[in-house]
């Protein structure tokens, strides 16, 4: 199969064609008065939804909606490299996933000079919650939410004292860099990942919307304008710094 | 891997034997490759972009997932 032979055939002549036509409707346009013809709109703030499972070393099943890293940590440099972006907006919407990726997101956000922000609407749960609170400042929608529960091993018994030891250092990772990250304390975010007869069967907190903020976790309970708003003003401050 | 997500490993997991994705190299111009999948109505989908030009992963008809289209700027 020969991909490029197929698929990549000459443009030239189409492109010709296609711009001599869009100058003469943009003319024809012009005649007829009175709308103007569109302009092309360059956002100067990008959007990064991180939605699905968060993926790592394994490329998951097709069902699986994911957000793969090896996608983000690009984007992410190539976002901080241009001059021309002044804000990035974190949309989550995560059910979790690899914890190595999401730390590495994390870590990739908490390091920009690029004014960052996040929202979380709907879920952001697991591994999403170090990259929520990785930015400059975070939002949670008011019916949002974020799940803290510790890390398991799902069918797996766990028999050898080492393989305890390392989710339990996994584990200090996530509440370590939650903890630096937000004003949560360490003590109170590990309280309530092992908290009882919050969950059904399992150990974990839930929290919604203004819970999440009330414990320090995440800055203001916000949507899409408060977010935008943020990054004009982070934007704005950081500019004023260089002058 | 370790897994942390309200999803079960089971659940995430479903499928995951039968579950064999052919991926195919093309390369463009400048150092630019393409990570290419074949969807079953014959388009080319693509999976991955490998370049060490960070702006190569902001331009949106490169972006993972969608079809290549023929008229594409390479």
């Amino acid at each position: 199969m020969d991909i490029k032979q197929d698929f990549l055939p000459e443009r030239g002549k189409q492109e010709e064609e296609e711009t001599e036509e869009s100058a003469r409707t943009i003319e024809s346009i012009k005649q007829l008065g009175e709308s103007s013809p569109p302009v092309e709109v360059k956002s100067d703030i990008h959007i990064l939804p991180i939605i699905g499972q968060i993926e790592g070393h394994m490329v998951l099943p097709p069902k699986n909606k994911t957000t793969k890293y090896e996608h983000i940590i690009p984007q992410l440099v190539a976002i901080e490299e241009n001059p021309n972006i002044k804000g990035l907006l974190i949309i989550l919407n995560t059910v979790g996933g690899d914890i190595e990726a999401g730390l590495a997101i994390s870590e990739m956000i908490s390091s920009m000079d690029t004014p960052t922000v996040s929202l979380v609407l709907g879920g952001g749960h697991s591994i999403g919650v170090p990259i929520a609170v990785a930015t400059d400042f975070s939002y949670i929608a008011s019916t949002a939410s974020m799940t803290i529960h510790p890390i398991r091993l799902t069918g797996m018994v766990i028999g050898v004292p080492q393989t305890y030891e390392y989710l339990d250092k996994m584990q200090d990772r996530i509440i370590k860099f939650v903890s630096t990250h937000s004003r949560i304390p360490e003590e109170k975010f590990r309280e309530l990942m092992f908290r009882t007869g919050e969950l059904v069967r399992d150990v974990g907190t839930v929290l919604i919307g203004k819970e999440a903020v009330e414990l320090g976790l995440v800055d203001e309970v916000g949507g899409l304008n408060a977010a935008l708003a943020k990054l004009r003003s982070l934007d704005k401050s950081r500019e004023e710094v260089k002058d | 891997m370790l897994n942390y997500s309200i999803y079960p490993l089971e659940l995430i997991l479903e499928g995951y034997e039968n579950f064999n994705p052919e991926y195919e190299e093309i390369s463009l111009s400048r150092g630019l490759t393409l990570l290419v999948e074949k969807t079953e109505s014959n388009e080319i989908k693509i999976g991955k972009i490998v370049s060490t030009d960070p702006q190569d992963y902001l331009r949106p008809e490169l972006q993972p997932g969608s079809i290549l289209k023929n008229d594409i700027y390479y």
